[in-house]
């Protein structure tokens, strides 16, 4: 049975290209985070000037909408709350133009985030935000989250490296943010667009910085037989004046999951390993790696170990973008909590974290971007226990607010999403969110723009409710906008 | 009282020295209430920047509010109020053995508040990043007096919307910063800054085209006019009227002497120049200063991408020539950051009138449109005086002009901070 919108739709996007069939919609009622919700129809989208007309139609009907990517969010970003639809942009994957000149390109924003490294590799270039879902995450969802990952610590973080956005409206209108000079004229738009978790609009085009892929790279792996160890040597490594691309610390029970799915190399009597990654110009990086080892032995690390070719250095590097997924095998669910804090606090971070593991009686593994102090310490659990969920998310706060009172924040690169609203009050006050609100605003008044997430709808005042899913109109917005949610249309 | 500073020929009802933050929020909150415009001004080194506010009642000085509040040299950060200046700020970085990654002009008297405010890229925000970069955190107070934070002092941060990206370059358009944290960088093992006289614009297109597509990472990549050089090094330049290469390098003492070397073998027989490290450090001051500003000079600064940014200088030769203008640069190869000066021989301001109107007048758009061909952009820096009454500061920002504007009425309602100052009006 279809409807009248789902008919509307259709005629934007051609008949296969629209799903609102509860059976066909069930895909699409979850991401990496545990809750779900039905979207109201899914739209497949392939051009810009689709994206408008479905924004178009979609303002008229009064629908709000959420763009998805490859759904890998692990805070809800993704979800359809409200009775929104999805448009999937998977189909807009195309690469528009690479301008090597002046390093350059413009590609839609469903294509994989690795597709446009492997594509720009034989001109000798890559673009440098690498999260550790890269195979199977969009540049789109990259961009909602300001995604991360470890060469981040020298290189930056994906607002660091988009540069303009063709961006659609709610309503319709579409508008170029930024551009490709780095100094754009007036405020700057495109870095308010990033990271705002889809809320704003939705990004069809990205003008990415690419680099230059370094002459030489050399990659260490640091045994360590405490967590300590490796903290120590993280701060030594800074001290010394070395910026290293990565400093990725792993620990011993995540090593012990990667090598039981993967067999990587890591030692898996160890405490912890620290990958440790230069690049740059030859000259000068044997002497650096010298130095490294130096420090390392220094800071009581057991052993150093050089990946003495590419394919041992592409193991290392499997392993650790590889260790979400093998801890599956220890537990049906993980929670993570991307706290982070300044990289001085973390070896007090990862003590308190401990002992909230201990406290809740909660397994936790633990990955993190020891350079920029990011932790992900994996709550391991069981989601159809419900009491094991009541305690994970109790822990998870916990961890949460920690990272928060050492100085640091309660989402490094996975966003707020649905995940973490209920933690905003603990790094923001009230006029800290007021002023978002501003932004939200002034992009997306009616609030159509993926409604529920990143930040809560008309204040976050102590004690509000949690997002559940229900209308909700934005801070000055007329109350008729209401959205009347009709589950499974 | 005695007599208020000027901006750019408005005299303010009053010029205020808030002793703090919460002296500034009550003037602000005051002022707010009573829909007074207020200046908000730190060193006053880029207030011919942009266009000039419509309006002026309240001068508001943040000197007072001066200090670095933070300096952690393991974490990488540092926070310094916005009254602080450049150099207090630089030189606690380097008490500690770090680099904070700024590079404005005037650092003496430019202010850490002004500086990001105004978005002043220097010459070595090709190896640093630009301060969109560089700023991990924000403090300001709201046109209500409201105090907000936005970032902190972590590397990553994606708790809520990058608001300090918004505030990064705003002109103060959305609020008063009070507070900035940056990223600092470890000192470099050794620097180097390689100085090439070129024989023309051709051979600096080629030669910056070389670097930028080689495995070299510059610190800085600065094309310049030979006057833009101490007197010393000017002497050195090839012939007149021909551009000079400066090259930076910082990093281990193999890459950076390798790095200077393969520079300087891409132009047979020039007879380059090094400086090392303070010597380095100095020269980049000269660059970022620029000219000493005159009554007679019309300044300019373009943003292109990066493969065009000799074309600007082209253009702006062109003009100059056709114009009996006389063109100085500087032009950031790496980042695609131009800036333009333009003087007429033997004027000075008196030569406004007419002179100016047809020399002058026309020059900010007709090299706009050719930066925006080129996909950039470029506002005035300097020298309103030589241009005619109503003259467009800023440009069209296009379609994001609306956004924008929606953005400063949320922030602004009263339109208490300097209106009209900031692209589109705002």
């Amino acid at each position: 049975m279809t409807t009248p919108l789902g008919e509307r739709l259709r005629g934007v996007v051609g008949a296969k290209n629209v799903l609102d069939r509860p059976v066909q919609l069930q895909t699409y009622e979850y991401d990496a985070y545990l809750e779900r919700a039905m979207p109201r129809a899914v739209v497949f989208v392939e051009t810009t000037a689709q994206v408008s007309a479905v924004l178009g139609i979609l303002a008229e009907e009064r629908v709000p909408f959420v763009p998805r990517g490859c759904g890998t969010n692990l805070s809800g970003g993704s979800l359809a709350l409200d009775g929104a639809v999805v448009l999937e942009m998977g189909r807009m994957n195309k690469v528009l133009d690479i301008d090597i000149p002046n390093q350059r390109m413009t590609v839609q924003v469903g294509i994989f985030n690795l597709d446009i490294s492997t594509i720009l590799s034989p001109l000798g270039y890559y673009y440098a935000p690498d999260p550790a879902s890269q195979k199977a995450c969009s540049l789109g969802g990259n961009i909602a989250e300001n995604a991360g990952g470890p060469h981040c610590f020298k290189y930056g973080v994906t607002s660091n490296h988009v540069l303009g956005l063709e961006v659609v409206l709610a309503g319709g209108e579409t508008v170029w943010l930024g551009g490709k000079d780095a100094d754009v004229l007036g405020l700057d738009l495109t870095g308010a667009f990033v990271g705002s978790e889809g809320t704003l609009g939705i990004a069809t085009t990205a003008i990415l910085r690419i680099l230059r892929k370094p002459e030489a790279v050399k990659t260490l792996l640091a045994v360590c037989d405490s967590l300590e160890d490796g903290g120590n040597v993280v701060s030594a490594i800074v001290a010394a004046g070395l910026v290293p691309a990565t400093l990725e610390m792993v620990d011993n029970k995540t090593i012990n999951a990667i090598e039981d799915s993967m067999a990587c190399g890591f030692p898996r009597d160890a405490a912890a390993v620290l990958l440790i990654e230069l690049d740059g110009l030859r000259d000068g990086m044997e002497e650096m790696a010298e130095a490294i080892t130096a420090i390392c032995k220094a800071s009581g690390v057991r052993e150093v170990r050089i990946a003495k070719d590419e394919e041992e250095r592409q193991a290392l590097w499997r392993g650790r973008k590889g260790a979400f997924g093998a801890l599956s095998r220890l537990a049906p669910n993980y929670m993570v909590a991307d706290g982070t804090v300044p990289r001085t606090k973390l070896p007090e971070a990862l003590r308190r974290v401990a002992d909230i593991g201990r406290r809740y009686d909660l397994p936790i593994a633990s990955v993190f971007h020891a350079g920029d102090g990011n932790l992900h310490p994996l709550l391991l659990f069981d989601s159809r226990d419900p009491a094991d969920r009541e305690k994970v998310m109790a822990a998870g706060m916990e961890v949460l607010k920690v990272c928060a009172d050492l100085g640091g924040t309660v989402s490094g690169e996975h966003g707020i999403g649905i995940e973490k609203l209920d933690a905003l009050p603990l790094v923001f006050t009230d006029d800290d969110l007021r002023a978002q609100g501003f932004v939200k605003e002034a992009f997306d008044p009616r609030g159509w723009a993926n409604p529920g997430k990143a930040l809560r709808a008309g204040g976050h005042a102590a004690g509000t409710a949690p997002a559940d899913g229900g209308a909700q109109a934005v801070a000055g917005a007329p109350s008729d906008d209401h959205v009347e949610v009709t589950a499974g249309v | 009282m005695s007599s208020t500073t000027e901006i750019r020929g408005l005299a303010p009802r009053d010029e205020l020295r808030p002793a703090g933050e919460a002296d500034l929020s009550d003037i602000l909150a005051k002022a707010n209430a009573d829909g007074d415009v207020c200046y908000l001004a730190g060193g006053l080194t880029k207030q011919d920047w942009g266009a000039a506010p419509a309006h002026l009642d309240l001068l508001v000085r943040t000197g007072a509010l001066s200090g670095c509040t933070d300096v952690d040299p393991d974490n990488l950060t540092l926070s310094a109020m916005a009254g602080t200046t450049v150099a207090e700020a630089r030189a606690q970085a380097e008490a500690v053995g770090r680099i904070l990654p700024i590079d404005p002009g005037q650092p003496g008297e430019a202010t850490i508040g002004g500086v990001v405010a105004a978005g002043d890229n220097g010459p070595r925000a090709a190896g640093y990043g630009g301060l969109r970069d560089v700023v991990l955190g924000v403090r300001a107070l709201l046109a209500d007096g409201s105090a907000v934070k936005f970032g902190g002092r972590t590397m990553k941060n994606v708790t809520g919307y990058d608001m300090t990206k918004l505030f990064v370059g705003s002109f103060g358009a959305l609020g008063a910063i009070t507070e900035v944290t940056f990223r600092l960088l470890p000192r470099y093992d050794s620097q180097a800054l390689l100085i090439l006289p070129l024989a023309s614009l051709d051979d600096a297109k080629r030669v910056t085209a070389g670097v930028l597509g080689s495995y070299l990472q510059p610190l800085a990549l600065e094309v310049v006019s030979a006057d833009a050089l101490p007197g010393g090094d000017a002497a050195g330049a090839g012939p007149a009227g021909a551009p000079v290469l400066l090259a930076g390098f910082g990093g281990h003492r193999a890459a950076v002497d390798r790095s200077v070397r393969e520079v300087t073998e891409t132009v047979p027989g020039a007879a380059p120049r090094v400086l090392h490290e303070e010597e380095a450090s100095a020269m980049y001051g000269h660059l970022a200063d620029g000219a000493a500003a005159s009554g007679g000079t019309l300044a300019l600064r373009a943003s292109v991408p990066i493969s065009r940014t000799i074309d600007v200088l082209a253009a702006a030769q062109t003009y100059a020539a056709a114009n009996g203008l006389t063109l100085g640069y500087r032009a950031g190869a790496a980042r695609g950051r131009v800036d333009l000066t333009l003087r007429g021989e033997g004027t000075n301001a008196a030569a406004g009138a007419d002179g100016g109107a047809a020399r002058f007048g026309a020059c900010p758009a007709h090299l706009r449109a050719q930066a925006v061909d080129m996909g950039g952009s470029l506002f005035v820096t300097g020298g309103a005086a030589l241009l005619p009454e109503g003259y467009d500061a800023w440009g069209d920002a296009g379609g994001a002009v609306a956004i924008m504007r929606r953005i400063k009425e949320r922030f602004d309602p009263n339109g208490i901070l300097a209106p009209g100052r900031f692209v589109g009006g705002i």
